[in-house]
């Protein structure tokens, strides 16, 4: 009965786990969002913004 | 890979937002020309030109969301009850994503909605997923959900794990699942930690992703349940008497682009997996790091990847929680501005169909047209401040004065409009409500009609606040401020008037000193500010008076004097501890042991 769901689990959780689904890997490809220039150089409403000191 | 490309919009779509855009565009140039002949004969200068430019673009923005409604309100083909549908079957998992919340109203939901699908023949794994991070928080947890957890005969499957990193968090969250088990399911039905889904509406809704392919998310509206008070029971009346008519105007506006709001909704888990895996942005916060508005890109991902992302408002039984005051409803605000305004970071991604950039957009204009409405009220004052003292005797030799044009007429008539942009769409749906019968949902006619006249005068009352609110939320965000992903705290109800001090005290001391200034400088437009400035002054009384408890005679929905069965069963569970088997409470119904 004690079986967790996942091998990351919390150990706390292990008492009260369900049986575990079918281990079954899904591929999730990240996305690209944001256009290579986009990374090196911000939108202009943000480039038009006075810059935070650190 | 696939090789699915982005989905074109068919005709009726095209000739929906036709409609929409036309109505906006009218609206927008008829206020515009209103103002601009009255600036032009009070000769207001470079400061009436920016009040005429501002006009536009808010008006623009009102005649919008009216426009939704316009297009809602056509009617369209009845829906009955489909029968061509196939009978639920492929592997689904109901997901409820969950960070501090309480464990215990958590477990009851899952109890209700496990019980419900039972009887509905609806066979699905409910899995937990917790971001909860303190370990107190996380033993609650494993207390409440222990019994839920437990493998009966006839029981459905219940699973529940703890992350160990927040990563990404409430989308990082369900990736982190479909990474690790997505491969077992077709389908998923994501829910928020306060939502509540009948097992017969989980199970149409498979159906009907079964029945299409090419549809990758499926999206309800959810109705809100559970108010209490006087702003939470106005808000949930409001999403139960209006939202289904903006919604189908949403909906015929989208076409297949859309929306997704995060939650109540099913996926397809491939569509999910191809197309959803969110990188975090360059930079930091606030316009950097993880996708706080994740849904809205979501969709536009799954319509990048040529998935039909669609919407259906005629689906019952779907629900959720709101806010029970306007400091609630202003944090949630404060996370949903900023991860709107982080999607201009988004609006030039590649690939995204230009309704998705537009839907961004939108997003984005919902939070600036605040600064734009504080940058009108001002700029009216400085125009009429800077403008010169009108001449009675512009000829030489002159016997009698001659008084200038003021465009006191146009004014009116711009303020009516606007008003009427506000008004009208609430009168329409009552009016199309009380024709149809809707209303007997809402306590019948007059108690509608009483109840879109308070929700009118309580929008009314708290445009202001939520005015300031949202102006100062854009202000941060744009400073570079990160307001993070703040705990919900459901059910915080009722607060004091020193809460509403607190809250709201900056806000009565900008209306007192906007009021002063005007008083000092432009005391003929006194009138037309007090309606902003009066309900500022009293924020603090407005945020603790609309947290008071309401009474069931004024904002009546369905769930009132008919629950629904799934809601009834959670508040049934929610009076013990957990236990699905039926063995404690009414038969069938689940219990909390």
């Amino acid at each position: 009965m004690a079986v967790p769901m996942e091998e990351h689990l919390n150990p706390v959780s292990k008492p009260v786990a369900n049986a575990a689904p079918p281990e079954a890997p899904l591929e999730m490809p990240t996305q690209v969002l944001e256009r290579r220039t986009d990374r090196a150089r911000p939108p202009l409403i943000l480039r038009l913004l006075p810059r935070r000191h650190a | 890979m696939h090789d699915r490309r982005p989905l074109r919009c068919d005709a009726r779509t095209r000739a929906w937002r036709g409609v929409a855009f036309a109505f906006a565009g009218l609206c927008g140039a008829t206020a515009t020309l209103l103002l601009a002949s009255t600036m032009l004969s009070s000769q207001t200068g470079v400061w009436g030109v920016v009040c005429v430019a501002l006009i536009f673009a808010t008006t623009l923005w009102l005649a919008w969301g009216a426009a939704q409604s316009v297009v809602g309100l056509w009617p369209g083909r009845r829906t009955e009850a489909r029968t061509d549908l196939p009978a639920p079957t492929a592997p689904t998992v109901v997901l409820v994503p969950i960070c501090n919340e309480d464990p215990t109203a958590a477990a009851a939901r899952i109890a209700a909605m496990e019980s419900s699908c039972r009887m509905a023949g609806v066979t699905v794994d409910f899995a937990i997923l917790s971001d909860t991070r303190d370990p107190e928080g996380q033993a609650a947890e494993q207390a409440a959900f222990a019994t839920l957890l437990e493998q009966r005969e006839g029981r459905l499957c219940v699973f529940y794990r703890v992350r160990s990193s927040n990563h990404g968090r409430k989308a990082g969250n369900i990736e982190d699942f479909v990474r690790r088990s997505g491969g077992a399911y077709d389908l998923a039905v994501i829910l928020d930690a306060d939502s509540l889904m009948e097992g017969v509406t989980i199970g149409h809704l498979i159906s009907r992703m079964q029945a299409n392919p090419e549809i990758g998310l499926l999206q309800t509206l959810p109705k809100i349940i559970g108010a209490n008070s006087f702003f939470g029971r106005a808000m949930q009346f409001a999403a139960s008497f209006y939202s289904p008519v903006f919604a189908r105007g949403l909906q015929r506006l989208q076409g297949s682009t859309g929306p997704f709001w995060g939650h109540n909704a099913i996926v397809r888990m491939r569509a999910l997996a191809q197309s959803c895996g969110l990188p975090e942005l360059s930079g930091p916060p606030p316009f950097g790091g993880t996708v706080l508005s994740h849904d809205y890109v979501e969709a536009a991902l799954l319509a990048r990847g040529g998935w039909r992302v669609e919407m259906d408002p005629t689906i019952e039984g779907s629900f959720e929680e709101g806010p029970d005051n306007l400091v609630a409803y202003a944090r949630r605000d404060r996370r949903w501005c900023q991860g709107n305004l982080q999607h201009l970071r988004l609006l030039t991604a590649p690939g995204l169909a230009p309704w998705s950039r537009f839907v961004f957009l939108q997003g984005i204009a919902a939070y600036l047209v605040s600064i734009l409405w504080a940058a009108f009220l001002i700029a009216s004052v400085v125009a009429m401040v800077a403008a010169p003292a009108p001449d009675y005797f512009p000829e030489s030799y002159q016997l009698f004065p001659v008084f200038p044009d003021q465009g006191t007429r146009e004014l009116i008539a711009l303020a009516i409009g606007i008003g009427g942009l506000l008004l009208l769409p609430k009168l329409a749906i009552l009016l199309s409500a009380g024709i149809s019968g809707r209303t007997s949902w809402f306590g019948g006619t007059p108690r509608a009609a009483l109840s879109v006249l308070s929700e009118t005068l309580l929008s009314s009352l708290i445009a202001p606040l939520m005015l300031m609110y949202q102006s100062r939320a854009v202000v941060e965000v744009f400073a570079g401020r990160d307001g993070g992903w703040p705990v919900n705290l459901r059910g915080e109800g009722r607060l004091s008037l020193r809460d509403g001090w607190q809250a709201g005290a900056w806000i009565s001391t900008v209306g007192v000193l906007a009021l002063g200034t005007v008083t000092w400088i432009a005391p003929a437009l006194i009138w037309w500010l007090l309606p902003v400035t009066l309900p500022m002054i009293a924020a603090p009384f407005l945020i603790s008076w609309t947290s008071r408890p309401a009474s069931r005679g004024l904002f009546t929905v369905l769930d009132d004097h008919t629950p629904f069965p799934v809601v009834q069963a959670y508040r049934h569970a929610l009076g013990g501890s957990v236990a699905t088997d039926g063995t404690e409470g009414a038969p069938g119904e689940p219990t909390l042991v």
